[in-house]
């Protein structure tokens, strides 16, 4: 709302009109991007999905620490939104359109992973320079509390006698979620491909369906359900981490404590185009880092209850292949591949 | 004694509000919403979503829910204003509006239309914002209690029970209804992961945004429909009936007559339908229009499609209490029922705060600011868009090929800033041209946005209740609500056709041997 | 327009009524053809429902029941609105519409879509609004300049500088 600024640019706009022609059809031809020397000018942040879900959440947070600590100079960061198929229009434009350019950054997460398998994309997030993964939430299974489950173990015998008497209410298919019970289904021996799961747009409409009884165990991520484990009307039966999180004063059980050799966190990154050069992925390695240690940045993990998942550069890549080749084989095995 | 408290704690809110820069934030989110709300495919999730940005820089959540509900309102009211004025709904909420909004328009009697509107909405908004006020926790909970077999007999039964929309030809209608809900096919299922008719393009994975359809049918659609008869209908000057004075709100003594019962009716309807999960904005205004058409009919003064007042009066009182009622389950639950509802949770979170069962105990000041912020919202529209409404109809005045392509322009831009690509652009031009196409075979329009927002949560609904049943289609009839709801549906479907069937069993001969849905032919 | 207060509203409005009410009943040509098209289209997406990927099958909860269900009512009304259109009257009507305006605003908007990103939101939107103006019988030449620019320029300013959505700069190189 900066007054000055828009006169600027109104002023600014009218002499460019004219004046910049030149450098305009040079930077045309030029394909749009100056390699070599990041940061040469503003940086875009791309959310591949619409404003007010978690990516949109991590890119807006990410940028207020970048302007707030200048952590660019005089460059800016604008944030933009590509919806589109769970991510994959986000990504085949980054792809395609701006390779090569330090200056267009994306968020991408394990969401996306699962959303470019199931699609039977050509394009994987592995086709871009992984920078950094940023943070990871927890995916925690709940039921009404009203539930007769009383443990993660309930629920695995339930299933195990009858497949068809659990209903697992959860997120997009394939998503997170869906693949937290395939992998808890797996961990315990069960037959993934009988899972019932069904899927709701937004952790709202799921809330709606647990509390409603309409499906037996519910899967988000922690902050989703929160609210409602705090009012008592949602019981824990277990987080998808390798830490324990403490709600409450209480520590929740885990998968893995409850004996079940699994684990999921719905991890975010950070990546960059392909064929990024050598020197400006460096450069921006070492941004992202800046942002990762910056104190604001632990606060706003803290607040939205992240976990602090840094990974940089080659570590990154290796993990996200990791991922795309466990996703993969968990959607065929769940059945919807 | 629970009463008591509660107007203490709106008392305290009202404390807050009337602060001068709260108010000042409210001003200013009432105008930033008309502004924006106006363009054609920014409908008010879109505009909050927006302008969330703005608020980033207050340090305190107060100011910017005050803001939010002023921007919310707003953005409503302009919405309906073009719907009203240039047939562009820039949401589905206002379609309904624009039906019989524009035609009073077309008569000249636009500054009625935009006063009932806009009286209307006040009148909506406070009453539901003191139902909100007083039975947010009781209605709270009954939102929680709702299950996949419910939903899918609500669907039904609005489908059923908005008919009236269908217009003259039962054919057209529903065949307009039927590409409505193929529209809503379009993309990936959600429940199964597999594509449907996206004929191998990523593009249409995510399905054609409703809003794409709206922009393309209504603004897109009116434009090519305009152009093609320049040449036949030489540019006239806009028909404005004599202004009447301000004091009686533009309205006559009859219009006011006309206007309070549909203002009520549209409430009731309004406030109960957003309280409940995959409710909404739209099948209020639907039902309202329809349950307005039949009143109409029976007092046997039925100027519905030719511009009734009814029909501007009541959807657009239904739209405004919805919104409210929208909030019921998000306040009281955390659960979000609309788009909008999704938009505002996003800001409670970036505000740190959780709307849920704890949140009235938590965060007592910030509910009933907000609460207090909207009935202040709510007067501050009222206070500035009666005087305004000489202004908006001067938009009528504009030379025609300025306004419509000035229209052009701004539906690019709303279609444009959805995604950030020109591929939307060609999307809505293509559905603009069956919009053009249907305005020459004279099909209506609404029921493609109805099949469009009704189809899908019909479908999942009905496909969730029978995967958790493992396939037994009995739920829907066994649980007691489901099964109500559905004996409604039937009854909803045949009772316009009782007097006739009783005619036949009779023997005697029927009125009208055609079926027609309801409608005078 | 049965109570008195209404009858105030003069021969204007009167004029705007009867003018407004000359809605065009399409030619019988054009309806058949158009219930042609949709019966083709109908048709197509029926079929189209073998090709949706359902493990099982036509099953009520899978994927292709409802497209099953839409597709072939979609087909039985296109028959109907064929066999409406044959036996309606040959009234052929004179038509006094246009093409030309139509398809070259659609052109417009075609245009529009390939360019506004190459080209920049300024200049696309500016382009845009002129033409659009000019072929909807605008024949001010200044006026229609002065607003296209202006327009654009707020729209520009108020979308980047204040809501914060990107618009492309292009060649303009914002």
């Amino acid at each position: 709302m900066s007054r000055p600024r828009t006169v600027l640019v109104a002023a600014g706009l009218t002499v460019s009109l004219l004046a910049s022609g030149c450098s305009a059809l040079e930077k045309t031809l030029d394909g749009g991007s100056v390699a070599g020397d990041f940061p040469s000018r503003n940086v875009e942040i791309m959310v591949p999905a619409a404003p007010g879900g978690g990516w949109d959440l991590t890119a807006r947070q990410f940028q207020h620490v970048v302007q707030e600590k200048k952590l660019l100079g005089e460059r800016a960061v604008s944030v933009v939104n590509v919806t589109g198929a769970g991510g994959a229009v986000g990504i085949s434009k980054l792809v395609t359109k701006n390779r090569k350019d330090p200056h267009t950054l994306m968020i991408t997460g394990l969401v996306m992973v699962g959303a470019l398998t199931l699609n039977q994309s050509e394009i994987t997030v592995s086709d871009t320079t992984p920078i950094a993964t940023l943070t990871a939430e927890q995916e925690v299974l709940v039921v009404k509390s009203d539930s007769p489950l009383k443990s993660l173990k309930d629920l695995v015998e339930m299933y195990k006698a009858d497949p068809s008497k659990v209903s697992w209410g959860g997120g997009t298919i394939g998503g997170t979620d869906h693949i937290t019970a395939g992998t808890l289904v797996k961990a315990a021996g069960a037959d993934p491909s009988k899972v019932k799961y069904i899927s709701y747009s937004g952790g709202g409409e799921a809330t709606a369906a647990i509390l409603s009884g309409d499906v037996t165990v519910g899967i988000s991520g922690l902050s989703e359900f929160e609210e409602q484990i705090t009012a008592g009307k949602m019981r824990v039966l277990a987080t998808s981490g390798t830490e324990p999180v403490t709600l409450n004063g209480k520590q929740l059980p885990t998968m893995k404590s409850e004996g079940y050799d699994a684990e999921v966190q719905n991890w975010r990154a950070i990546v960059a185009p392909p064929d990024v050069p050598a020197a400006d992925r460096q450069r921006l390695i070492d941004f992202v880092t800046k942002v990762n240690q910056s104190p604001e940045w632990a606060e706003i993990r803290k607040k939205n209850g992240w976990t602090d998942f840094f990974k940089t550069g080659d570590d990154a890549t290796k993990f996200i292949a990791e991922e795309t080749t466990r996703v993969q084989g968990l959607e065929k095995e769940l059945g919807i591949l | 004694m629970i009463g008591l408290s509660v107007f203490g704690d709106l008392l305290h809110g009202f404390g807050t509000v009337l602060d001068p820069m709260n108010l000042l934030w409210a001003i200013l989110g009432v105008t930033l919403g008309m502004l924006v709300g106006i363009l054609p495919g920014i409908g008010p999730a879109l505009t909050i979503a927006l302008l969330l940005p703005i608020t980033f820089n207050f340090s305190d959540p107060i100011g910017a829910f005050i803001m939010f509900a002023g921007i919310y309102y707003g953005a409503m009211y302009g919405g309906s204003t073009t719907s009203i004025l240039i047939n562009t709904p820039g949401e589905s909420a206002s379609v309904a509006t624009a039906i019989e909004g524009h035609k009073m328009a077309q008569k000249g009697r636009a500054r009625a239309a935009l006063a009932t509107a806009a009286i209307g909405s006040f009148v909506a908004g406070t009453i539901s914002t003191v139902l909100l006020t007083f039975v947010a926790k009781p209605i709270g909970s009954l939102a929680s209690h709702f299950q996949a077999t419910d939903y899918f007999a609500i669907t039904l039964l609005a489908m059923v029970a908005v008919t009236a929309i269908v217009g003259h030809s039962l054919v057209r209608g529903l065949l307009s209804l039927v590409v409505g809900l193929f529209i809503g096919l379009i993309g990936l299922d959600s429940l199964s992961g597999a594509p449907r008719y996206t004929f191998g393009t990523l593009r249409l994975l995510d399905g054609i945004d409703v809003v794409i359809v709206i922009v393309g049918l209504f603004a897109i659609g009116e434009t090519l429909h305009v152009a093609s008869k320049l040449r036949s209908t030489p540019e006239r000057p806009a028909v404005l009936e004599k202004g009447r004075r301000l004091r009686t709100g533009y309205l006559t003594k009859s219009d006011w007559g006309r206007s309070w019962k549909p203002w009520l009716r549209g409430t009731a309807l309004g406030f109960p339908f957003g309280a409940i999960p995959s409710g909404g904005a739209e099948v209020p205004t639907f039902l309202s229009y329809s349950i307005e058409r039949r009143q109409a009919r029976k007092k046997g003064r039925d100027e519905f499609g030719d511009g009734a007042i009814e029909g501007v009066a009541g959807p657009e009182a239904a739209n405004n209490a919805s919104f409210s009622g929208v909030l019921v389950p998000l306040l009281t639950l955390g659960l979000p029922t609309s788009a909008t509802a999704a938009v505002m949770l996003a800001a409670f979170q970036i505000f740190n705060v959780q709307p849920g069962p704890q949140l009235f105990e938590d965060q007592s000041t910030l509910v009933w600011t907000l609460i207090a912020s909207l009935y202040i919202g709510n007067l501050i529209l009222l206070i500035m868009n009666l005087p305004l409404i000489q202004i908006w109809v001067q938009v009528l005045k504009v030379p025609r090929p300025l306004l419509y392509a000035g229209i052009l322009v701004f539906a690019c831009l709303g279609v444009y800033s959805l995604s950030g690509s020109g591929y939307e652009v060609l999307m809505a031009l293509v559905i603009g041209v069956v919009g053009f196409f249907m305005r020459k075979l004279d099909f209506p329009i609404a029921p493609v946005i109805l099949g469009v927002i009704l189809g899908p949560t019909m479908e999942e609904q009905f496909r969730r209740s029978l995967v958790i049943s493992n396939g037994d289609a009995s739920v829907f009839v066994t649980r007691p609500l489901s099964a109500v709801i559905i004996v409604l549906t039937v009854l909803a479907l045949f009772v316009p056709y009782l007097p006739r069937i009783v005619a036949r069993i009779r023997g005697t001969q029927p009125t009208r041997d055609r079926l027609t849905f309801g409608e005078d032919d | 327009m049965s109570t008195s207060e209404e009858a105030v509203s003069g021969e204007a409005v009167e004029e705007a009524v009867k003018a407004s009410d000359v809605e065009v009943e399409a030619s019988r040509l054009v309806r058949i053809i158009a219930a042609l098209v949709l019966i083709v289209l109908s048709a197509t997406f029926l079929v189209g429902v073998f090709d949706i990927r359902s493990p099982k099958g036509f099953d009520p909860a899978g994927p292709r029941f409802f497209p099953l269900l839409v597709t072939s009512a979609w087909l039985v009304l296109s028959i109907a609105y064929l066999l409406e259109g044959l036996r309606s009257p040959k009234t052929a009507r004179a038509t006094d519409r246009s093409w030309f305006e139509p398809v070259a605003v659609s052109a417009l908007l075609v245009l529009y879509a390939l360019l506004v990103v190459p080209l920049g939101y300024l200049i696309a939107t500016a382009l845009l609004f002129f033409a659009a103006a000019r072929v909807l019988g605008s024949r001010q030449l200044v006026r229609d300049i002065v607003v296209a620019v202006v327009l654009t320029v707020v729209v520009y300013i108020a979308f980047t500088q204040f809501l914060d959505i990107s618009l492309p700069g292009g060649v303009l190189g914002l």
